[in-house]
């Protein structure tokens, strides 16, 4: 960072990006999950990539070939479309029930830290109530509750806009897990956003942008949520792995995406049960999933570290 | 969650696969387990009830043979030979439709005779309009028994069950029973301690609790000793039983493993004795492993799929003729299967003289098979598929019945453009909705009963209790009855195929491939064990050696 000019100073937030941009590992994750994400939403879209649900029955379990790169599965179906094409749900499953639970976390935590007094208290009680509940359990229950409206939904939307039942049935068929997840995935996030928002009202600026009139909304919006992002990237990105562990498992146990289309974590049970038969099966998704998982860690620390400039002591 | 942990769950995850469910570690192993007489046996699934007037699958029959035993019991090579069991001797007249059974002097667990009484206690139970037993129609052949069941007589005026001394029973049938000492062996005919389930809140009480471990009455070989939903259940054996000095082992783990990778893989850890079943991509593999331990017999099983009739557009028998003749069996059985059975035509697997298939199937190719079921389906109003509702395929847990569901799902999208989605429910939620009729296609077997086709047909009487298709004809069920009356085998044989004949014209099922019986058997089991056609193997016969065979 030769080139900055010391006499304009540096905001908070150049400090963190020039940390981050110093953490090797953080930086690679950062550019192969970019890579992965390219991979899986981008190269379906190209011919080269077959149909993953094209089953094939003459070509059972083959291993790699210039044709299907990944070899075949169980019903001859393209390893590599079914990889990419489960990674495209997997991350979508992941990012999609963090953003739910990353606003529904956010305006909880905010409030209640706000607001204070008796409301926080009640608040932050019904947060206990919910910490309670087994999540697997729940999660299960929650998903399978909602299935049948999702399915209503989706057959009113394949009647009302005339898009084919086969692009939207897989993305539909994943709303009652993401929303699941993301409906019980919030707590910890409204926690820490509490703390942080207890902390931050307290500042004189907050006093400042009281004592001259702002409303509250404009107050918490424009000078306390601002503040709050470092700490809420940070989760964020740690809490992706998570969810996406958490789909895996439920698709693992037969609640997740429905048949044909694939998860990673559908892939990796298939894989599993044929390990000593045809060991692609279960190499090829796993891999992904593992460097997608490692990566999204390696990520959610380095970002942790450029956040809190007292953890790397520069 | 930080990298480390994440990480270490995926290591777990691959740990617990590869040792399968096993908890014990060394105790459970196959080796010790042998040593202390313990048969460890893969059962498929955590049976639904040991109550014998509500189960219905396999894997509770299996353990409800070794608690109770009926008249008879069955032979440890043969499939059609039995042996006395609760009864001694037994004479029957001329046409075969009165049985009388002398009774051995025997006793339950609790020390209590076993009666003449029991037994009719138990018929009465089941048949019992107000119990719902659904395997009911299996008691049918006693006179009056349906109409009984039906709620058109009552108890006092049913003819087939009589009981002239404690000693011994009656059986008058409505029709030439020369088949019965086969059915017998089914669990329907097994006795219940009547004196036991009184106690215990009586003959119409569902939820009785005489099943449990600690409440268990029987006269079978083994006693109910524990039972962990999911985990095992163990049996010892029965120091009151009348052969209890015959009996070879001195105990049975039944494992509910579903999962047959799972189980064939515990079974290659050395965990288990008996596996119910290889499933169709390790059979290589396991024969190759184990070329002395891997069985392959011949079952009388058909796997099929039942349509639910009452739902549109399955009442159109159209739609369900092109959706049976859409699937290419031949390339299931081969590549879905792995040879482990062989496309079916018909329903009932051919044995003997008996060998019904649809014939306006058989002579087609497969190419000129999906060109009819095209035809059909536009017939129908749905040429390539076009307003056809998305249907819903449920299949059990099983992985072998949702990859064959995957490879149907997709032939039927390719040859038809008819779309569907598979459930795959867990085992008691799949039967309670095949039952109650809440499925559109539902992914399931049959195992014979007994060692005849009407095992098969009857099945598909109007309103039977495990048809749960909604179809029933009249012409079938004439067939069927006319079936029962006849008094040759030849002409039984001929009114049972014109009966599934209808059957196959009205298609209310789509039989997909006749099953074979993929298995492993330890080397430590000794003897005891031999192929048998309806896999009614006694248990108590089973006989474990100390030590495995060594390597040849």
């Amino acid at each position: 960072m030769k080139n900055l000019n010391a006499s304009q100073g540096c905001s908070l937030w150049q400090d963190a990006v020039r940390r981050l941009l110093r953490n090797r590992a953080a930086v690679l994750s950062g550019i192969f999950l970019l890579l992965i994400a390219a991979i899986c939403f981008v190269l379906p879209l190209f011919p080269c990539i077959p149909n993953p649900n094209t089953t094939n029955l003459d070509a059972l379990a083959q291993g790699s070939s210039w044709q299907h790169w990944f070899g075949t599965d169980h019903l001859g179906r393209d390893m590599l479309a079914r990889v990419l094409y489960g990674g495209r749900i997997s991350l979508l499953v992941g990012f999609a029930a963090t953003t739910v639970s990353l606003i529904l976390g956010l305006f909880y935590g905010l409030v209640s830290g706000y607001v204070g007094g008796r409301v926080d208290s009640w608040m932050m009680r019904a947060v206990d109530v919910l910490f309670a509940l087994p999540f697997i359990v729940v999660v299960i229950v929650f998903s399978l509750s909602i299935e049948e409206p999702c399915r209503e939904v989706t057959s009113w939307v394949v009647t009302h806009t005339g898009w084919s039942r086969d692009s939207v049935a897989p993305l539909m068929g994943l709303v009652p897990l993401f929303l699941a997840i993301g409906a019980l995935g919030w707590l910890t996030l409204a926690r820490i956003v509490r703390t942080q928002t207890l902390v931050l009202r307290e500042q004189e600026y907050v006093l400042a942008a009281r004592s001259l009139g702002l409303g509250h909304c404009t107050i918490l919006l424009r000078h306390i949520a601002p503040n709050l992002l470092g700490s809420v990237i940070v989760y964020t990105t740690l809490a992706v792995p998570g969810i996406m562990l958490t789909e895996s498992t439920l698709s693992f146990i037969g609640l997740g995406v429905k048949a044909p289309n694939s998860s990673w974590g559908t892939l990796i049970k298939e894989g599993a049960d044929r390990m000593e038969v045809a060991p692609q099966l279960l190499l090829y998704p796993a891999l992904f999933f593992c460097l997608t998982l490692l990566a999204l860690n390696f990520l959610g620390d380095g970002l942790r570290d450029a956040m809190d400039p007292k953890s790397t002591g520069d | 969650m930080n990298r480390l942990s994440s990480c270490c769950l995926y290591a777990l995850f691959s740990a617990l696969l590869l040792s399968g469910c096993g908890k014990e570690g060394a105790q459970s192993s196959a080796a010790a387990a042998a040593r202390q007489g313990i048969l460890l046996f893969g059962n498929n699934a955590e049976p639904q009830s040991l109550d014998p007037h509500k189960a219905t699958a396999v894997a509770d029959g299996k353990i409800i043979s070794s608690l109770l035993e009926g008249l008879v019991r069955p032979d440890v090579r043969e499939s059609g030979k039995v042996h006395p069991g609760m009864a001694e001797s037994w004479e029957r007249n001329d046409d075969a439709t009165e049985w009388r059974f002398h009774l051995r002097e025997a006793f339950w667990s609790d020390g209590k005779p076993v009666t003449s009484y029991d037994f009719a206690y138990a018929f009465h139970r089941l048949l019992h309009p107000a119990f719902g037993g659904r395997y009911a129609e299996m008691l049918y052949p006693l006179r009056g028994a349906r109409a009984y069941n039906r709620g058109e007589i009552d108890w006092e005026s049913v003819q087939g069950v009589s009981t002239p001394d404690a000693r011994t029973l009656l059986l008058r049938f409505e029709n030439p029973a020369p088949h019965l000492l086969q059915m017998l062996l089914h669990y329907t005919w097994f006795p219940l301690p009547a004196h036991h389930v009184e106690a215990l809140g009586g003959m119409l009480d569902r939820r009785s609790l005489w099943t449990s471990p600690e409440k268990w009455v029987g006269n079978g070989a083994y006693l109910l000793q524990e039972r962990r939903m999911n985990d095992y259940l163990s049996v010892v054996p029965n120091p009151r039983y009348w052969r209890a000095g015959e009996v070879r082992n001195r105990g049975i783990r039944f494992l509910p493993i579903v999962n047959g990778y799972t189980e064939t893989r515990m079974f290659f850890g050395g965990k288990l004795h008996i596996t119910n079943n290889v499933p169709p991509e390790m059979l290589e593999m396991a024969r190759a492993r184990a070329p002395r331990e891997f069985c392959r017999d011949p079952y009388y099983c058909t796997i099929f799929y039942r349509l639910n009739t009452n739902r549109k557009p399955l009442d159109d028998v159209r739609v369900r003729r092109a959706l049976s003749l859409a699937i290419d069996r031949e390339a299931l059985v081969a590549r879905v299967v792995h040879g482990a059975g062989k496309a079916a035509y018909g329903f009932t697997p051919p044995t003997g003289t008996y060998r019904e298939v649809d014939r306006s199937a058989v002579g087609m190719t497969q190419i000129e098979r999906e060109a009819e079921a095209r035809r059909l389906l536009a017939d129908a109003g749905f040429p390539k598929g076009k307003g056809f509702p998305t249907l819903e395929l449920m299949t059990t847990s099983r992985d072998v019945q949702r990859v064959m569901g995957e490879c149907i799902q997709s032939m039927w999208s390719r040859v038809l453009g008819v779309q569907v989605e598979i459930r795959a429910c867990e085992w008691t939620a799949y039967k309670a909705a095949q039952q109650n009729g809440e499925y559109d296609i539902s992914s399931s077997s049959w195992s014979g009963d007994y060692a005849d086709p009407a095992t098969f047909v009857e099945l598909w009487r109007t309103g039977a209790g495990n048809n749960c298709t909604g179809w029933g004809s009249n012409a079938c069920d004439a067939a069927l009855d006319a079936a029962n009356a006849s008094s040759t085998t030849e002409e039984r044989m001929r009114k049972l195929s014109e009966a599934e004949r209808e059957v196959l014209r009205g298609c209310p099922v789509i039989p997909l491939y006749w099953s074979e019986r993929t298995y492993l058997k330890s080397s430590f089991v000794a003897d005891g064990w031999h192929p048998l056609l309806l896999d009614q193997h006694p248990l108590d016969a089973v006989e474990l050696r100390q030590t495995p065979l060594a390597e040849p």
